[in-house]
């Protein structure tokens, strides 16, 4: 749905870092490059950035249809 | 059994992350040391969120969720007030309020905790100290709105410690190793031979200097005793079990030092009790 806080397995702080990464990525960076100059060093941390889908911009859009709707 | 004190030895520090040398100890006192700043270091998180309104896609319970796992970075100068209210189990005392209220007008936007507002003490504390407490990073995501919704709630952050809840661990994966010996079997290298023994390491521990192999970084062995499966006649890996490398990495909601030294204080307290428990078991 939307990033989550922190990383599941150690619990740091990853959340801040999803929004950069994901724009980097998309500009067509490589993700693992990203990742280390975002300072995540760990496998458990990178592997919550690469899986992850953000979901909530697609529900986002059924979000605008109902508000144009009334 | 070790008859010399214990001694920390820091050997890295950059920016959040530590890495320390703990000398003569039990492999027990090390982890116990290591249990105790995972979960018996307390810490400020959200417990309790109030919803005035929530017309976002997200529930309230997955908001609430969100926001007790933001780390809130806490004034040092109060945390000796704070601790002090958790362990006297009088933890409802000290509670701070945030608020927090949010509209979409006229764009979709994305909730962080900077738009988190700290609203001070619910209860008045004995000492007159002016702090502030503020989410560990201002960047987080809360939720997403888009036009026309609109989220209010109250949080009030409470102390407690990780063995509680996660939310409350005030640092992240702390780790330890032994201290790695490597002892070099043989001192002189002909033709290359030991070429094979430096390369395999994947740690890059090791060198060929004027054709002897040498330690270049230490810490940074692992114990993989790659080298020594590759070259059993010439390296040797032990450890010392009375020396831990530990590393630690923090998440900002407390100077590292302070929270080692309230782990190590937790650790006192409960040796203590455990003792006086004995005696009355003894003497009674």
């Amino acid at each position: 749905m939307i990033v989550p806080v922190r990383c599941f397995t150690c619990g740091a702080v990853i959340g801040d870092k999803w929004y950069t990464f994901a724009e980097r990525v998309k500009k067509g960076e490589n993700p693992g490059k990203v990742l280390d100059d975002l300072g995540v060093k760990r496998y458990c941390c990178r592997r919550m950035f690469l899986s992850h889908v953000e979901l909530i911009d697609n529900i986002l859009k059924y979000e605008v249809a109902t508000i144009e709707e009334e | 059994m070790i008859n010399v004190d214990p001694s920390i030895k820091i050997l890295k520090k950059e920016g959040e992350d530590i890495e320390f040398l703990l000398e003569n100890v039990t492999p027990a006192f090390a982890n116990s040391f290591r249990r105790a700043l995972l979960s018996e270091v307390p810490i400020l998180a959200i417990d309790e969120v109030v919803f005035l309104e929530n017309t976002s896609v997200l529930f309230d319970e997955v908001i609430a969720h969100r926001l007790g796992m933001i780390p809130l970075k806490i004034d040092p100068k109060i945390y000796e007030v704070l601790k002090e209210c958790y362990f006297e189990g009088k933890r409802d005392d000290c509670v701070m309020l945030f608020t927090l209220e949010v509209e979409a007008v006229d764009r979709p936007i994305t909730v962080t905790s900077g738009q988190l507002k700290f609203q001070g003490s619910l209860s008045q504390f004995p000492v007159n100290i002016d702090f502030t407490i503020e989410p560990v990073s201002k960047n987080i995501p809360i939720v997403k709105l888009e036009r026309g919704q609109k989220i209010v709630l109250e949080a009030y952050a409470k102390m407690g410690v990780g063995r509680e809840h996660a939310k409350w661990q005030p640092v992240t994966s702390p780790g330890y190793k032994y201290m790695p010996i490597i002892e070099i079997l043989k001192e002189e290298c002909k033709n290359n031979e030991c070429q094979r023994c430096v390369e395999v390491c994947p740690r890059n521990v090791l060198a060929i200097t004027n054709g002897k192999i040498t330690v270049t970084d230490l810490y940074q062995c692992s114990l993989c005793r790659a080298c020594e499966e590759e070259c059993p006649d010439i390296i040797r890996i032990k450890w010392d079990s009375s020396k831990f490398i530990f590393k630690i990495s923090n998440l900002g909601v407390l100077p590292i030092e302070m929270i080692l030294d309230t782990a190590l204080e937790v650790l006192t307290v409960k040796s203590h009790s455990f003792v006086r428990e004995l005696e009355k078991l003894i003497s009674g």
